[in-house]
């Protein structure tokens, strides 16, 4: 078996092996959460959904908390609401952004368009990620760019957090001011092996 | 209200729960990152650790045991190995070991045919780990790891400008595996090795430039001569423990060199340095000393036989010829042997065996000669007078000793023999013997001939006031006789001293004669001046007689051995056939030699009638012979002065008859 120097490979060194059910989520995911739920529907809306979910919510950005509790709160935020799961998720991705890109703007700046953005997500912004909180489970995305200008994007994390990556994606596209059409030909919710996210630019 | 301060107080809980969170990370994240900070400065100490341990040490072996000790610290494993690459050779060697004692375990090489996940590391230059548990692992460096204990091994390529030059290998017992900065650091650590290994190679390298012939391989001068010292060292004050020293020349290496081309000249040497070494003992020393000369040291040898049979042995190693790439050419060699001795430094031992191979060379090509000091110390002397003899005579260095030669009969002088002297600054008067080979081997002989040929005829003209009929014999090398000026020499000295040319004799040896075809021709042309010539030393020359006939010869002198003789009847009937030999072909004949009356009575009755000897004069400086002459008598020498034959002394009137010897 032969690796590059330098490489992690999760087979290798102690106490590095990611079991995937058991990596916990980093506290900054629900910090923007409790962020976009307090900036639309107000702080007690917040202060609803941690009781609904039986949740003490003390999340601090640098922490990991079990993936399960995400879950519940959307769980929580549909049955208040009657909208579905992943469109819940979508709208958090979406309205995550705004804060993402105030607090991180050198992701953003040197890019014209969404494209390009998105050309640095595996090799630059989620390098970083895992800087800024050690231990974080980002994952990697699959690139395709069709003749149309049409980009596919495979995802396959365990998580099944496509929507997430949807939302992540138009709240972006907003940010170089594009609006973009999202399509999921495939998907691990539908019981597809892995998700395929198209994404094309509206002019 | 209730419900809001109730609100407000889970949600002051929650964000103090959540400072507290922050706090613990941020704790933590600081002790780690102090962890971290003292794993890091350990790793950077053993790198320094080890940069400090190798400095100055050059030797590879020496250098990969100490980095595999530090390596195997660094990142805690029980094991560690390293090797260098061979590409030409496809193997890698094996350069260290941690812990040394299980070195014995090991081989020195390993082909990388056998070990294809070794050669998959150097080509790709990246770690590679073997594990014994893994069913898909290699099975020969499965077997590699379980030679030699372990269960997991981490194989790590040194790296040095960007191209791998070995491998370091992290061998674990207990399935301990390295952490990426565990390798990182390891990975380090192994191109800094890389890169001292290459120094040391190139040290290496250096100093076999330095010590090393590039053409043959062979040790040079210098190495040799450290060698040398070194045997010198070891042996003295132990007699019996000599080594012997072989100094091997190319014969004719020139005529090779300039027939064939400098490229097959390279390959007779590269060819002769191959013989010379498969001849040896693994412990001597066979070194190209310069050109076409090589040293051999053997160690250990005091039987002067053994070292005899050797130098034997290298002479018939070129008994076969060499072969080069586009010819055969037949080599010989000159070898000569000096021993080692207590008071010789190395120095002084190779020239003894140069010296004693140049003496093998001029007794013959192909041949070896033994030291011998006292043919060295001849040759020193040689070397001196060689230097001091040019110009001799021109310094006024050299004199002339006339021996005078007596008629039999009337007891009076007849001629005088030329003899030279040389007046040494230093070392005082010298016989010919001494100068006139040297004289010869430099053709200094041709000065000092034309010196005596000229000073022996002015001398003559002097003494022929007082007796007209005097002769002067002056002796003629076979060197001189080879020298086209000699005939100008004779006759310049004929003309500016006056003399009538048949009162200077050229005596010629028996054997210069029989040695020189082209003598014949000279002489002609030298009797042709008017000169006489005189065969010298007569009956040494073991030759045929024919020659007496052929040669325009005057005058036969009979060598001393004959007049030794002629006492015995034997002696006598012999003494008298040469004599009649001589009457027969019309010669004048002279007895050389005579030292005592009963010679000179029985030389007289073989009817020989002049002679030369003690009995009459030995040779005397010019002065005494000036009184003799102008005395016109020898003194007596045994105080009888009786002619055997005749009537008594003459006067002067008769002795002018008598030096027209014929």
């Amino acid at each position: 078996m032969s690796l590059p120097i330098g490489t992690t490979d999760p087979s290798l060194g102690r106490a590095r092996l990611p079991d995937v059910d058991r990596v916990p989520m980093k506290g900054i995911v629900f910090n923007l959460l409790e962020d976009a739920v307090a900036r639309q529907y107000g702080e007690n809306t917040w202060d609803d959904l941690l009781e609904a979910a039986g949740l003490d919510g003390a999340y601090t950005s640098l922490g990991s908390y079990p993936d399960r509790q995400l879950t519940d709160l959307v769980e929580a935020a549909s049955a208040a609401t009657g909208m579905a799961p992943q469109s819940i998720i979508r709208w958090f991705g979406r309205e995550a952004m705004p804060a993402l890109a105030a607090a991180y703007p050198g992701f953003f700046l040197p890019h014209a368009d969404i494209g390009s953005f998105l050309d640095t997500l595996n090799d630059i912004i989620h390098p970083e990620v895992r800087k800024l909180y050690p231990g974080a489970d980002v994952p990697t995305f699959g690139f395709a760019t069709a003749g149309d200008g049409t980009i596919t994007m495979r995802y396959g994390s365990p998580r099944r957090l496509c929507a997430f990556a949807e939302g992540l994606i138009e709240g972006a596209a907003i940010q170089f001011g594009q609006v973009v059409a999202i399509d999921q030909p495939r998907c691990m919710l539908r019981g597809d092996e892995l998700c395929t996210i198209e994404i094309r630019v509206d002019h | 209200m209730t419900t809001e301060i109730e609100r407000l107080r889970r949600r002051l809980a929650r964000e103090r729960e959540a400072r507290r969170e922050a706090e613990r990370i941020s704790e933590h994240a600081t002790r780690a990152l102090y962890a971290e900070v003292a794993d890091r400065t350990r790793e950077l100490e053993a790198v320094v650790a080890m940069g400090r341990a190798v400095a100055g040490v050059l030797d590879s072996h020496a250098l990969g045991d100490l980095i595999a000790s530090h390596l195997a610290s660094a990142v805690g494993f029980d094991d560690c190995g390293i090797y260098s690459w061979d590409r030409a050779a496809d193997l890698v060697r094996t350069i260290g070991y941690y812990p040394a004692e299980r070195r014995v375990l090991l081989r020195d090489i390993y082909p990388l045919e056998e070990y294809p996940e070794t050669a998959q590391v150097l080509a790709s230059r990246n770690v590679s780990i073997i594990d014994s548990a893994d069913a898909t692992a290699d099975a020969s460096e499965v077997r590699f790891l379980a030679e030699l204990g372990g269960s997991l091994m981490f194989q790590i390529p040194m790296v040095v400008n960007g191209q791998a030059t070995g491998t370091v290998e992290l061998l674990s017992r207990t399935g301990q595996v390295l952490d990426d900065r565990q390798i990182a650091i390891a990975q380090t650590m192994a191109n800094e090795a890389g890169i001292l290994f290459e120094n040391a190679r190139l040290y290496a390298q250096i100093r076999h430039q330095a010590f090393y012939d590039h053409l043959t391989g062979l040790p040079n001068r210098a190495l040799f001569g450290d060698r040398v010292g070194h045997a010198l060292a070891v042996r003295i004050g132990e007699d019996d423990r000599r080594s012997a020293l072989l100094f091997v020349d190319i014969d004719d290496f020139k005529i090779i060199n300039d027939r064939y081309g400098h490229e097959v000249g390279d390959q007779v040497l590269a060819g002769v340095a191959a013989r010379l070494q498969k001849l040896l003992r693994p412990g001597d020393t066979v070194a190209r000393l310069s050109g076409d000369e090589f040293g051999v040291l053997v160690e250990n040898m005091t039987d002067q036989r053994k070292v005899r049979s050797i130098a034997e042995r290298v002479i018939r190693a070129f008994d076969r010829p060499i072969d080069t790439r586009d010819r055969t050419v037949r080599v010989s060699v000159s070898v000569g042997v000096a021993m080692t001795s207590p008071a010789l430094d190395a120095d002084g031992l190779i020239r003894n065996a140069d010296f004693a191979m140049y003496r093998a060379k001029q007794s013959g090509k192909g041949r070896y000669r033994m030291y011998e000091a006292a043919e060295r110390d001849a040759a020193d002397v040689d070397a001196r007078l060689r230097a001091d003899l040019r110009g001799a005579a021109g310094r006024n260095e050299l004199r002339i000793h006339y021996q005078p030669i007596v008629d039999l009969g009337t007891g009076a002088i007849t001629s005088v023999e030329a003899l030279v002297r040389w007046q040494h600054p230093e070392r005082g008067l010298l016989y010919p013997a001494t100068f006139i080979p040297i004289a010869e081997e430099t053709g200094g002989i041709i000065e000092v001939g034309a010196w005596v040929l000229a000073t022996a005829s002015a001398q003559l003209r002097e003494w022929q006031e007082w007796m007209p009929g005097l002769a002067v014999a002056v002796n003629v090398s076979g060197s001189q006789l080879q020298d086209a000026g000699l005939v100008e020499h004779v006759r310049r000295a004929v003309l500016e001293s006056g003399i009538h040319p048949s009162s200077l004799i050229l005596e010629v040896t028996e054997s210069v004669l029989v040695a020189e075809p082209a003598a014949e021709a000279m002489l002609r042309q030298l009797k042709g001046t008017g000169v006489r010539l005189a065969i010298d030393d007569f009956g040494t020359g073991y030759s045929s007689l024919s020659y007496l006939r052929r040669f325009p010869i005057d005058i036969m002198k009979i060598d001393m051995e004959f007049t030794n003789e002629i006492e015995t009847p034997e002696g006598e009937a012999l003494f008298g056939g040469i004599v009649q030999l001589g009457r027969s072909l019309g010669l004048t004949i002279v007895a050389e030699g005579i030292e005592r009356s009963a010679q000179r009575d029985l030389v007289a009755r073989s009817t020989c009638d002049h002679g030369q000897g003690y009995l009459f004069a030995r040779p005397q400086a010019p002065e005494r012979i000036a009184k003799w002459i102008s005395a016109s008598r020898l003194p007596d020498p045994e105080g009888v002065g009786v002619p055997a034959r005749g009537s008594g002394r003459r006067g002067t009137a008769d002795l002018q008859q008598v030096a027209a010897i014929r």
